[in-house]
């Protein structure tokens, strides 16, 4: 056991070792080669883009008594302490085990104490994302203002998980993915160093499957160069990486394109069968869509992209796709990626998927017009509108046959007629009230409608709520219902008819029926009853009396003063 | 038949990095067939410790290589649970454990069993010894699928796969609780190996491959029959959480075949796919704790609407 993964073996121990973040090394150098260094940074980025590692190369620097233009000499004491981590002033602490506020309380009281041997305190957190609400908060007032020398170098993946209030107390430093080129660069290097052999091709595979993480790349490369100690081949490269035979997957898009869904879900098999793994699958399956779809936009892009060149067989394929298409295989693809982290056989999940691509490879509807969803849709829509247009004649025809009767002949035929009914019973009433009407007994109704409406239950309250007195008299009121609806229902419920009798009653102290009217018949029924008796009504008297009132109203106010003038209405 | 039969390959690479000296701190072994999995990660501590290994071979006679088998070798840790996760509490615990040098043999070994169990925090409170372990500690993963293992511990283990084999030990082992040739194809086609690691009798298993069949074709020609079906056939035919997952899974199967046997026919290829994603939806229902009933009941009422719109 005393080998080494390869990815601790070539740690960086410079800045200039990094790889990748020439910004963020030159940062960092500068400011320790101007004494500016801060007291708190957030490194974040995804895996493997040596977060950890700047963190640990800036606790060497800060404390290096020899270091130049930045960097730390890795030869002195104190530098062999901190790579052996047995320097007591540099503490790496794993956030993700000590994530309570216990934990940051102890830093926060250890930290008062100046540093022994080196210069700085350095306290390296990692994971520092998985540390509770409690504990970021608890560490906000020590993060803001620590004691002299000491540093915090805070590293996560996870930015997105640490509060605002640790971010803004920080400098933070975002890791990029490290570019496929500089992954190949190292590799060779380290090969080189190794006096090995190797295969360029192999080396571009693991790069492009470690997808910027410099961690995942040497992994890989250790594994491959465990199955054959001499020479990196491509063979053993495919294995570790189980990336897909060209081939198999230049059929798999063939079959797909053809719409060939038996052919399809047979390659596909076959891939599976070659123990390929379902996740590189749906990837591969991704790139070659983003990679066609590159081409189709423009071919100069997939040089910039560096991605690995495809086969001229795959290329062909492009001129039968739609760009609209790739965009559907994307899509569906990476929504299949998602669903196989819970699934415990990806291999339906695909099958699935594979059956989805090939309806995707369908054209438009319009085209061939048989089962497409779409066109299924289309077809089923345009029944339901023939079916309700039928309804709706149907309908039609039926209201004719009833309105007829109505209008031409008031025969006893088909009677839907409360409504008439009830008019028509109403109106010697309503000239019976209306004849002796007058507009004290219309304000006493109105005065008393509030205390009528309290004695109502909650459903009745609601239907009574649209309706107004608009005249009454010693023995009886009309009332007026904004909505015909409303004024029906209230007329057929006898219960609630006798009730507002009543109380109405009760109220007023006499005898008055309650009649009701629909408010948009209320100006014609009063039309009628004028037209018929030709008498004077209270209605033109109002303005003089109210004329004759107001000027004794106002002599009044003049006399006393508005303050103490009580207007009484008789 | 010895698992270095049934697994070549792997073995013959684990061998050869011992042999080599090339063998890093941290494994992560998958496969289809947890029992398969487990036996060659026992297998490879035995390589590790056997006093008596030839060319990277455990000699499986010793002292050593015999309690290692029987999980009674002090310098093994092993982490596994029964219950829905592993917390962070035992990871803990087991870090604690292993700064502790070894006992007898030259290292130590931590070995964690169905690692997709590993809760997110106990899960990150690995990466930090997972890439730096104090002492001479190998750590050994054992999963299912390496998707279920958070990204950041992919990236420190060196990840190796189980080729595909049949499982000797274990069709032996049916074929003496009762399952019928035609069974075990079924057993070994699908995968279904996890499953019937819960000693499951052979009677059982052919009752409830036969309702897993039955619904899945009621289904297709009668859904209203088939959502009678889950209260009145299939609820009484399951007494617990590891026959339903059984179950699921040969419904898996059966849709996977129905939609590999509908791919000439453009309109029953459609059905067939529409209809599996709903099993699928409804088996991560399950999975996320919905009941069994009602997870299947909402699946035969989408394939009424299904039905009704083909």
């Amino acid at each position: 056991m005393a080998y080494q993964a390869l990815y601790r073996v070539w740690r960086p121990q410079t800045f200039e070792d990094v790889t990748g973040q020439s910004a963020i090394t030159q940062t960092l150098k500068n400011a320790v080669a101007t004494d500016q260094v801060s007291h708190a940074y957030l490194f974040t980025g995804s895996r493997g883009t040596g977060k950890t590692s700047c963190a640990k190369i800036l606790a060497k620097a800060v404390n290096c008594p020899q270091q130049q233009a930045g960097e730390p000499c890795n030869q002195c004491a104190i530098c062999q302490a901190i790579n052996a981590g047995s320097l007591n002033d540099v503490l790496e602490i794993d956030a993700a085990s000590n994530n309570g506020v216990e934990q940051i309380r102890d830093i926060r009281d250890k930290v008062k104490y100046a540093p022994t041997q080196a210069e700085y305190k350095v306290y390296i957190i990692d994971e520092v994302h998985m540390l509770s609400t409690g504990a970021f908060n608890a560490l906000l007032k020590t993060l803001e203002e620590p004691p002299a020398k000491v540093i915090f170098i805070l590293a996560t993946t996870e930015p997105q998980k640490i509060p605002a209030t640790i971010i803004s107390r920080t400098q933070r430093f975002d890791f990029r993915r490290i570019p496929t080129s500089d992954l190949i660069a190292r590799m060779e290097f380290i090969l080189k160093e190794k006096e090995l052999d190797y295969d360029v091709k192999g080396v571009q595979l693991i790069a492009q499957a470690a997808q910027g993480g410099m961690r995942d790349a040497l992994s890989m490369l250790d594994q491959a160069l465990a199955l054959d100690l001499q020479k990196l081949t491509l063979a053993n490269a495919l294995q570790v990486t189980g990336a897909l035979d060209e081939q198999q997957l230049v059929a798999y898009f063939q079959a797909v394109f053809i719409k060939d869904a038996a052919k399809s879900l047979q390659n596909l098999h076959d891939i599976m069968n070659s123990g390929r793994s379902a996740l590189r699958f749906c990837d591969s399956v991704i790139e070659v869509a983003r990679d066609l779809l590159l081409t189709k936009s423009d071919p100069n892009l997939i040089d910039a992209a560096q991605s690995l060149v495809l086969p001229e067989t795959l290329m062909q394929l492009q001129e039968q796709v739609t760009k609209q298409q790739l965009y559907t295989i994307i899509t569906q693809v990476s929504q299949t990626q998602q669903d196989l982290k819970n699934a415990d056989r990806p291999l339906i999940y695909l099958e699935v998927l594979t059956v989805q691509l090939v309806e995707a490879m369908q054209p438009a509807p319009a085209v061939e017009g048989t089962d497409t969803s779409a066109d299924l849709q289309v077809k089923e829509l345009q029944q339901k509108i023939t079916s309700l247009q039928e309804q709706v004649t149907a309908l039609q025809n039926d209201e004719v046959k009833e309105t007829k009767p109505m209008a031409s002949t008031t025969s006893k035929k088909v009677k839907p007629a409360p409504k008439n009914k009830a008019v028509h019973v109403d109106q010697v009433k309503i000239n019976q009230i209306l004849q002796q009407a007058t507009r004290k007994a219309l304000n006493q109704v109105q005065d008393c409608w509030p205390d009528l409406m309290s004695m109502l239950n909650v459903t009745q309250k609601a239907v009574m709520k649209v309706s107004k007195p608009v005249a009454a008299s010693a023995d009886g009121v009309i009332v007026a219902f904004d909505y015909a609806v409303w004024f029906e229902r209230v007329m057929s419920n006898q219960e609630m008819m006798t009730m507002l009798k009543t109380n109405l009653d009760r109220l007023l102290q006499n005898d008055a029926d309650v009649i009701l009217v629909a408010a948009e018949d209320w100006p014609k029924i009063r039309q009628k009853f004028l037209q018929n008796h030709e008498m004077p009504i209270a209605a033109p008297d109002d303005p003089q009396e109210k004329q004759a009132t107001s000027n004794l109203v106002e002599q009044a106010q003049n006399l006393f003063g508005t303050d103490l003038v009580e207007v009484k209405h008789d | 038949m010895t698992i270095v039969q049934e697994q070549p390959q792997i073995t013959a690479e684990l061998a050869k990095t011992i042999t080599t000296q090339h063998v890093v701190h941290a494994y992560l072994f998958t496969g289809s067939n947890q029992a398969q999995v487990q036996r060659v990660g026992i297998w490879f501590m035995q390589a590790l410790f056997c006093p008596h290994a030839k060319e990277g071979y455990p000699c499986l006679q010793c002292n050593f290589c015999q309690r290692i088998q029987n999980n009674d070798f002090p310098d093994v840790l092993t982490l596994a649970t029964d219950k829905k996760s592993l917390g962070v509490d035992d990871i803990r615990e087991a870090k604690r454990e292993l700064e502790q040098t070894s006992v007898e043999a030259s290292g130590r070994i931590l070995l964690i069993k169905q690692a997709e169990k590993l809760t997110t925090s106990a899960a990150n409170s690995l990466l930090k010894f997972l890439e730096d372990p104090v002492g001479k500690v190998t750590a050994l993963l054992l999963t299912k699928s390496v998707i279920a293992v958070l990204p950041t511990i992919q990236s420190r283990v060196q990840i190796l796969s189980l080729a595909d084999s049949v499982d000797t030990n274990l069709q032996v082992d049916l074929q003496e609780k009762g399952y019928s040739d035609n069974d075990l194809t079924i057993i070994q086609q699908a995968h279904l190996e996890d499953e019937l690691m819960a000693n499951i009798a052979g009677d059982k298993f052919k009752q409830l491959k036969q309702v897993a069949q039955t619904w899945v074709q009621q289904l297709a020609h009668n859904p209203w029959q088939a959502f009678i079906a889950v209260s009145t056939t299939i609820l009484p035919a399951v007494e617990n959480r590891l026959q339903q997952q059984l179950l699921l899974s040969l419904m898996e199967w059966y849709f996977s075949q129905q939609l590999n046997q509908a791919v000439d026919d453009h309109v029953k290829l459609q059905w067939a796919k529409q209809i599996t994603m709903a099993f699928l939806h409804a088996k991560q229902l399950w999975t996320a704790n919905v009941s069994l009933q009602n997870s299947l009941e909402q699946l035969a009422l989408q394939a009424t609407n299904l039905s009704k719109r083909g």
